[in-house]
């Protein structure tokens, strides 16, 4: 499996489908999806934060993203393209998660 | 005391995470229903605090069917009467009264100690896969689990969607005399009689995972139904609950709120 390319600064935004709405998160380095989400007033689903409940289960259609931790997804679901939104770090400026899926 | 509602159905899941069995009656002791979860799958790549090897990781497992070859003695142990009569914890039997066999997906049949049982499911595993055995019942978290016919009906409606009840994998479904969903909530803290004897106090939600987005038929999954249940009811559904006095169920029994 290629290794997704290393954290960087010059990410500023993803693009996430909720509810049928395409939104533009602001992305802070280090930060994951789910918490810019939160911090951008969005209500995506989620519980446990750990990486364990697959509540933030999204499937990542464009981009790249780091999970820090995955306790749940099958390899099924990762060849489907779900990754942990509570999970995972952007890593290109092109990331675009579809909530809904 | 109060009737509140009847036991619909009892179901236990004699090898953890796989497909679950209905049952006529059967006993609940303090660790859960007789029966249930008694054999797991630990596997090398999963968390120290939860070794389970799962439907979540491989989904096929809820179509893997256990069976007791013996289940007569996996229902009631052998002294309860005389046991119960005397305020006793009844004995279970030894470890070899629940021997058991898998029906696998493609029609085989298999002892669950059989080493092809885990070969074939190692192929689709990260980890190295081990058999656990344990009348303390491997549940995740409490020993009893509830869900109502209620709240299945409110998801159904919530949602669209045509919803399994076993999906839920519940060791009582219930049937409840309120008619809106999620009545269950309402009752932690508060203690249950079911049936002649058992008494049950209800502890807390049920926080579910993605084990509910497995169809129990095909394996296929469909996540809509645990992001609703996290975005509209706090990631909870159905409850959980500890025994306070053991004692034999059936389908159909009165369920009463005591206190």
């Amino acid at each position: 499996m290629k290794s997704p390319p290393p954290p960087t600064d010059s990410i500023t935004s993803f693009k996430a489908t909720l509810d049928g709405i395409e939104y533009q998160v602001a992305y802070q380095a280090g930060e994951v999806l789910l918490d810019c989400m939160l911090d951008a007033d969005l209500d995506p689903a989620f519980q446990c934060q750990q990486g364990r409940c697959g509540s933030c289960m999204a499937v990542l259609i464009g981009g790249e993203v780091e999970m820090r931790n995955n306790n749940v997804l099958s390899q099924r679901d990762l060849d489907k393209g779900y990754v942990l939104l509570c999970q995972s770090e952007a890593r290109s400026d092109s990331v675009w998660v579809d909530c809904d899926a | 005391m109060s009737k509140i509602g009847k036991l619909e159905s009892v179901w236990r899941y004699p090898v953890k995470s796989m497909r679950g069995e209905r049952v006529d009656e059967v006993f609940v002791a303090y660790t859960g229903v007789m029966g249930d979860r008694v054999y797991a799958i630990s596997s090398t790549s999963a968390t120290p605090e939860f070794p389970w090897h799962t439907n979540r990781e491989q989904e096929e497992f809820v179509l893997y069917q256990a069976r007791f070859k013996n289940p007569q003695n996996t229902l009631k142990p052998a002294a309860m009467e005389a046991a119960l009569k005397e305020l006793l914890n009844p004995p279970y039997p030894l470890a070899d009264a629940y021997a058991l066999e898998i029906e696998t997906p493609d029609g085989k049949t298999l002892d669950i100690e059989d080493p092809a049982f885990l070969d074939e499911l190692g192929d689709n595993s990260e980890g190295e896969l081990s058999l656990h055995f344990t009348q303390k019942n491997a549940v995740d978290c409490r020993p009893l689990s509830l869900f109502s016919h209620q709240t299945l009906s409110q998801l159904e409606q919530e949602t669209g969607l045509d919803l399994d009840k076993r999906r839920f994998r519940a060791n009582f479904y219930v049937d409840w005399m309120s008619t809106h969903g999620f009545y269950e909530n309402e009752l932690i803290n508060q203690r249950l009689k079911v049936g002649e004897r058992l008494e049950i106090m209800i502890l807390e939600l049920d926080p579910r995972c993605k084990s509910i987005t497995v169809d129990p038929d095909t394996a296929e999954t469909q996540p809509r139904i645990l992001k609703h249940i996290a975005r509209k009811h706090g990631g909870f559904a159905g409850v959980y609950a500890a025994v306070l006095t053991e004692g034999m169920v059936k389908a159909g029994d009165a369920i009463y709120l005591l206190d």
